[in-house]
């Protein structure tokens, strides 16, 4: 074993070790120590510090990674982009579980296997955005998707979630084994399971005609786990049944890895600017967008509408990634930044939907959240903060990380892409704005109530923050997305 | 010797068996076996580049594949039971509570 080997390692064990101690934790009872916290307390602080020295492991190989390297004979690969987007992974985790909190008291679901599950969730996807070998993908992928489902059934009384959880279950297995199919082919093509071998062979030899269509399966399978259209019609039901903390946590932490495999292979494919695969990109980025934001449109159920609204930042994130695949590197970092962005107000909005939701998804409609603001202040100038980042109004992390990756689109030669995004994002404003036109200018109704506490307070307000910091720090955050360039086999 | 084109047609076959059962079938338990044949037909592919390169990397990934579509199984086949408990049906047609 190779230095780099141990090194790629480490944030692995950390996690791995930290979900066997969740487990741990929930059967050998409280310790002495934390016995005057609420119950199980001591699991979220376990959770959180090893989100905690992972985030802080990557970040130490994130300063060490001038040099791209390989380590387990070719497996992972360690460069700044993949360990760029396992710490957007750690931030999406760190943030979902304490969002989560109050809710899973109010169901009775507050256990250890949940913060175990969010944990063995977050070292799948970390896996996944490092993983430079099809075979070590697809059991990244694996690792991540089967923990996901756990999470979106976990709430398994509700007549909602366990229907969530078998449509996302079907629809992830189903794309779970077109891109085996397709890592098939690829091996067949190539005579090696390497992302880096995908490149030559496409580009002529016996192979080619296989590779392609080991190409075409493997970013068909890749495109369901990031639910661009035409296969996001899992998306609305998946997110809306399950229980908000965790669709909080799918939403965000597996679009960032699922985009990471994507790009990686797509980048790598090294696909000639001018061919049809771009065209097809497009007009799938194009597609994704606009039938994500026009489906937002009529939605009555703020869950559901933030699901859409997920499905169509798929769409700009996947411009980025056509304008990336076009030769245009520094799109790289501005997809990168952009997840970041998408992350922290994305769970910072299913936290605030957390904080109300009640049996079987009640409390999560535009109606029932009438007046709000006058009963919850705080937690509605938050949701406020969430919506305006997502609708891309300044000062916030979503209007940079938009305006960052639609100048990429246009310096990449993409004009069309840039128009049709900025005029979805000018659509989006109304259903976003509509929230909060409920939220502080109607009657308050009665019936409203939060799950509050110190974690769900906590988690809203860092996220809050930090969108509003992202927003506020453009130099810093631009310069360290720059540095996310690097993809291809070095 | 049975040519490796012949496995190759097999496995391709299969695979549209179970892309169609998926699409098709309304029952989330035959779903289910639909995807199993597909992750089956891709094991059978495996195996054929394997013999037709000399490598025996197809065969490594024919036991992750069948440790991971086990995993999946245990975890489809609990979601099922926890819909029919709280639904009586497993039909997919009859599961339409989340629309809008």
């Amino acid at each position: 074993m190779s230095a780099h080997d141990l090194a790629a390692l480490v944030p692995l064990v950390i996690l791995t070790v930290t979900g066997a101690l969740c487990l741990l934790l929930e059967v050998t009872g409280v310790p002495v120590g934390a016995r005057k916290l609420a119950p199980r307390s001591h699991i979220v602080w376990c959770s959180e510090l090893g989100l905690a020295a992972t985030a802080l492991v990557l970040l130490r190989l994130f300063a060490r990674a001038d040099q791209p390297a390989l380590a387990f004979a070719g497996a992972l690969r360690l460069d700044r982009f993949g360990l760029g987007l396992g710490l957007v992974v750690c931030v999406a985790a760190a943030l979902a579980i304490p969002v989560a909190v109050g809710f899973l008291r109010s169901r009775d679901l507050d256990r250890g296997e949940y913060y175990a599950t969010v944990v063995f969730a977050a070292l799948g996807m970390i896996a996944l955005a490092l993983a430079a070998d099809l075979v070590f993908l697809f059991v990244a992928l694996e690792t991540t998707s089967v923990a996901v489902y756990i999470l979106a059934g976990i709430d398994r009384r509700s007549s909602r979630s366990p229907e969530a959880a078998l449509k996302y279950f079907l629809n992830g297995a189903f794309a779970s084994g077109i891109l085996l199919f397709g890592v098939a082919l690829c091996y067949g093509a190539t005579r090696s399971t390497a992302i880096g071998a995908l490149g030559p062979a496409l580009r002529g030899g016996d192979g080619a005609l296989l590779a392609s269509a080991g190409l075409l399966l493997v970013l068909v399978g890749l495109g369901f786990k990031v639910a661009a259209a035409p296969f996001h019609m899992w998306a609305a039901d998946a997110y809306d049944g399950a229980p908000a903390p965790a669709s909080a946590f799918m939403a965000t932490a597996v679009k960032a890895a699922a985009f990471a495999a994507l790009i990686r292979v797509s980048v790598n494919a090294q696909i000639d600017a001018g061919s049809g695969w771009i065209s097809a990109g497009w007009i799938i980025a194009v597609a994704t967008m606009t039938v994500g934001n026009l489906a937002a449109l009529a939605q009555r159920r703020v869950k559901r509408m933030l699901a859409y609204s997920s499905i169509a930042h798929a769409g700009y994130a996947l411009g980025g990634v056509v304008a990336a695949i076009g030769g245009h590197t520094p799109a790289l970092g501005a997809v990168g930044f952009y997840l970041l962005a998408y992350t922290l107000m994305t769970t910072g909005a299913f936290g605030v939907a957390a904080f109300f939701e009640r049996a079987d998804g009640a409390g999560c409609s535009h109606d029932e959240w009438a007046g709000a603001a006058t009963r919850f202040p705080l937690v509605s100038l938050a949701m406020a903060i969430f919506l305006f980042s997502l609708a891309g109004v300044p000062p916030t992390a979503g209007f940079l990380a938009k305006l960052n990756l639609f100048a990429c689109m246009i310096d990449g030669g993409f004009y069309w892409l840039a128009f049709v995004g900025v005029l979805n994002s000018l659509l989006s404003v109304y259903y976003y704005l509509r929230v909060l036109v409920f939220m502080y200018m109607r009657d308050p109704d009665p019936q409203l109530a939060g799950h509050g506490g110190a974690f769900v307070g906590a988690g809203l307000a860092i996220a809050a923050l930090a969108v509003l910091l992202v927003g506020l720090l453009p130099g810093t955050m631009l310069d360290l997305a720059a540095q996310l360039r690097d993809v291809a086999p070095g | 010797m049975v040519p490796i084109g012949h496995y190759l047609v097999l496995a391709g076959t299969l695979f549209a068996i179970g892309a169609a059962g998926v699409v098709s079938r309304r029952n989330a338990i035959v779903a289910l076996m639909s995807i199993e044949i597909m992750l089956n037909a891709a094991i059978l592919a495996f195996l054929a580049f394997a013999r037709l390169h000399g490598d025996l990397r197809g065969h490594a990934m024919a036991f992750f594949v069948m440790a991971v579509a086990a995993a999946e199984a245990a975890v489809g086949l609990a979601i099922v039971v926890a819909v029919f408990r709280r639904r009586a049906t497993v039909n997919l047609d009859e599961l339409r509570e989340l629309k809008g």
